[in-house]
């Protein structure tokens, strides 16, 4: 099994840079599309927490792991903000977020895309916070 | 910084981001400088992404924003989008709001150059 851990500083740079070190240790059986279904996914996360978890302000920490097991990768984030609202991580769903009338200009989304991103691109996604912690695991197999 | 390189060769300016990560770190500034050249008169763009190789959410919004900020009598034709870049406005239905084409020539014809 292999297992690597990184610790992202809360900043928008860091983020940038701690995603492309994630994508050098994704499984080689993934394919390309689903690596960058992955890496997009890894980076909307802490782009999240960065900028509501954290609100934009440096000086905190995201702890990432990435683990391989038999047929299945699983990627976990950590971090101390404030939760993504149950509401807003439960509503969010790529049949959804993305259902938007094309023609309409002005009622085009402009974010709130990140969720269903991460959702589209794990089998599994589960979310909780307990002593302040918050911890989003997710699971991509085989 | 500047993010972008403005390619006048043609009647319509090509817009050419200078990153490789068109992500939440350069999305609002990137926004900003393509919104200055609509507020600026331009009407009509080119936005050519063949060398942007990763494009976020936050990347694709301020797409959107452009867009909006051009209207609907102006045009933002998008060339050579490829890989994970394309497969977004893919996953997203992007791709049925911006004109896409394969490359800057087919993009300039669609702008009216």
């Amino acid at each position: 099994m292999q297992e690597a851990e990184l610790r992202v500083p809360s900043t928008l740079e860091a983020v940038a840079q701690a995603t492309q070190q994630l994508r050098a240790l994704l499984p080689d059986w993934l394919s390309g599309s689903e690596a960058d279904a992955i890496e997009l996914a890894i980076a909307e996360a802490l782009t999240n927490v960065v900028q509501h978890g954290y609100a934009g302000q440096p000086g905190h920490e995201i702890r990432l792991r990435v683990r391989e097991r038999d047929a299945a990768v699983e990627i976990d984030l950590w971090d101390q903000g404030r939760p993504i609202p149950r509401e807003r991580l439960r509503n969010a769903d790529a049949n959804t977020t993305f259902q938007f009338d094309p023609t309409d200009l002005a009622g085009l989304p402009e974010g709130g895309m990140g969720l269903a991103l991460i959702k589209s691109a794990f089998h599994e996604v589960r979310y909780g916070s307990r002593d302040g912690t918050n911890r989003l695991h997710l699971v991509r197999r085989l | 910084m500047d993010l972008i390189d403005i390619d006048r060769g043609a009647s319509v300016p090509v817009v050419v981001p200078r990153v490789k990560r068109l992500d939440a770190s350069v999305a609002p500034a990137f926004k900003q400088q393509v919104v200055q050249l609509v507020q600026a008169g331009e009407k009509r763009l080119v936005l050519d992404l063949g060398s942007v190789e990763f494009l976020d959410s936050s990347g694709l919004g301020a797409l959107v924003s452009i867009l909006k900020a051009l209207g609907a009598q102006g045009t933002l034709a998008v060339c050579n989008a490829r890989g994970p870049v394309l497969s977004l406005f893919h996953l997203t239905r992007m791709d049925k709001v911006f004109a896409i084409d394969a490359d800057r020539a087919t993009a300039l014809a669609r702008a009216g150059a």
